[in-house]
């Protein structure tokens, strides 16, 4: 981690709102490395980020927060690694509409460590769609293998949603810094 | 156990029959149908599990094999609950006012679910609970009203009519968390002061729209166990808010005391920072800079 900047990685499958969310707190629009989507089937929505999403939010002090987005198709698996390396923390999301998401959650929460590397937020999203898993799922999923990460049901079209996930991660950043001082 | 319980409590016990009793004591091996009938009256039901059991959701528990001293302990505290047993009118009057709703909320959780409707309250207030708990009705006022103050209400009973239409749906998580939550400054019968607490899983701060105080204490309680002084030295929270929280996670079924047994946990379920590098000023400057200060 560069002196007087922290990183905080968006991840999260296809379509559960990454660009969304980095937008609803970046400075500026995110930047982002967009193909046209050629697996209509998993997710239809005509672009999906192949590279990255990046935000950016500039301190009074001069120091930056950097807001990453992760590509969510797992043949950019290569792209998780890169981005995670030195990340203060990373907020997952997912959509609980879609059939294996908690295979997802798995992947995604073993990919980034677990929450022992840096803490794990877990937005689940689309909670009241037809035939979408309930939050209950995704919590006890994770209690099953004794880890008790916060996980939220939100709608990360909504700032304020956003907000509870940065300032939960702000919460446990806050815990493991005092704990290392 | 009598002659155990003799000369030793803070007050006089005798062995009655259970029609009479004004606490139950209900093991696991016990008649199920007794158990739902008993998880149905007002009184103070004692439970007992054993092993690895997961701890039943009643607000006096002992784990078999309990020492003498323990169960007079959860007696002492039943008597607390009950006003001192001074005044046995007056204090049942308190009690029934502060928990009896919740309590009642606690019993349905140990008892089957059968699809049934259970019902507290009265006209346009009354609250209907699922007893599988998954989802209450209520309308919408009511709603607004536990959100935002005690409801005050009166225990569950078996619904003979159904919900009116115009009553929402909602997870009774809600219903259990802001119940506990608003009844108290100082802690429910069913949390013991002395025990150890760790978070079993967060609450869905996502639907309760968690405050900085609460996502700071359940960061704490993923973090460590913590006893509830502890807790209050750790957060510098204050004692009220510290018994809030620990009543509102009891009831809504995430706090787990650290004796509990637990899934064979994974090394570690929480995060050492990889850098020692001090993050307490970017955390400020980003809280400013997103208006998240408190």
């Amino acid at each position: 981690m560069v002196e007087g900047e922290f990183k905080i990685v968006f991840t999260g499958p296809m379509g559960a709102g990454k660009t969304t969310a980095i937008a609803a707190i970046s400075d500026e629009p995110p930047v982002s490395t967009d193909v046209v989507n050629n697996d209509r089937v998993a997710f239809d929505k005509e672009l999906t980020t192949a590279g990255l999403d990046y935000g950016h939010i500039a301190l009074a002090d001069g120091a930056a927060v950097r807001l990453y987005g992760t590509p969510g198709q797992l043949r950019f698996r290569f792209m998780w690694d890169i981005l995670g390396h030195n990340a203060a923390g990373v907020v997952l999301l997912l959509d609980a509409s879609q059939a294996d998401a908690l295979v997802q959650l798995d992947a995604f929460v073993d990919a980034f460590g677990a929450g022992r590397r840096s803490p794990i937020v877990v937005g689940v999203g689309r909670t009241t769609a037809a035939g979408a898993l309930a939050l209950d799922a995704f919590a006890q999923r994770l209690e099953n293998r004794g880890l008790t990460l916060p996980v939220f049901g939100v709608d990360v079209r909504r700032r304020d949603d956003v907000l509870l996930l940065v300032d939960t991660l702000l919460c446990l950043l806050e815990l493991g810094d005092r704990r290392t001082a | 156990m009598l002659k155990i319980l003799d000369g030793r409590g803070g007050l006089s016990w005798s062995l009655v029959a259970p029609e009479v009793a004004e606490v139950l004591i209900a093991g696991t091996h016990g008649d199920e149908l007794v158990a739902r009938r008993w998880a149905k009256t007002d009184k103070p039901l004692v439970a007992v599990y054993e092993g690895a059991a997961a701890r039943p959701m009643t607000p006096y528990t002992l784990h078999h094999p309990f020492r003498v001293m323990q169960l007079l302990g959860v007696l002492d505290d039943i008597d607390q609950a009950l006003g001192g047993g001074h005044d046995a009118a007056r204090a049942k009057g308190a009690a029934g006012t502060l928990w009896s709703f919740a309590e009642s909320l606690r019993l349905l959780a140990r008892s089957s679910a059968s699809g049934n409707l259970h019902v507290a309250g009265e006209g346009a207030q009354r609250v209907f609970v699922r007893d599988d708990l998954s989802v209450y009705h209520a309308g919408a006022d009511t709603v607004r009203r536990l959100v935002g103050h005690s409801l005050e209400l009166p225990a569950l009973r078996l619904a003979k009519e159904s919900p009116p239409a115009e009553f929402v749906c909602r997870p009774v998580f809600e219903l259990a968390w802001f119940t506990a939550w608003h009844a108290s400054e100082t802690l429910a019968p069913w949390v013991d002061a002395n025990a150890v607490y760790r978070l079993r899983r967060w609450p869905d701060f996502g639907l309760l729209r968690g405050t900085r105080e609460q996502l700071a204490l359940a960061a704490l309680l993923t973090h460590a166990s913590y006893s509830r002084a502890r807790l209050i030295e750790a957060s510098h929270q204050p004692a009220a808010n510290v018994d809030r929280f620990l009543n509102a996670c009891a009831l809504a079924g995430v706090l787990a005391s650290a004796g509990e047994a637990a899934p064979a946990a994974e090394p570690a379920g929480t995060f050492i920072a990889a850098s020692a590098a001090r993050l307490g000023g970017l955390i400020r400057g980003l809280r400013s800079r997103l208006g998240l200060t408190s």
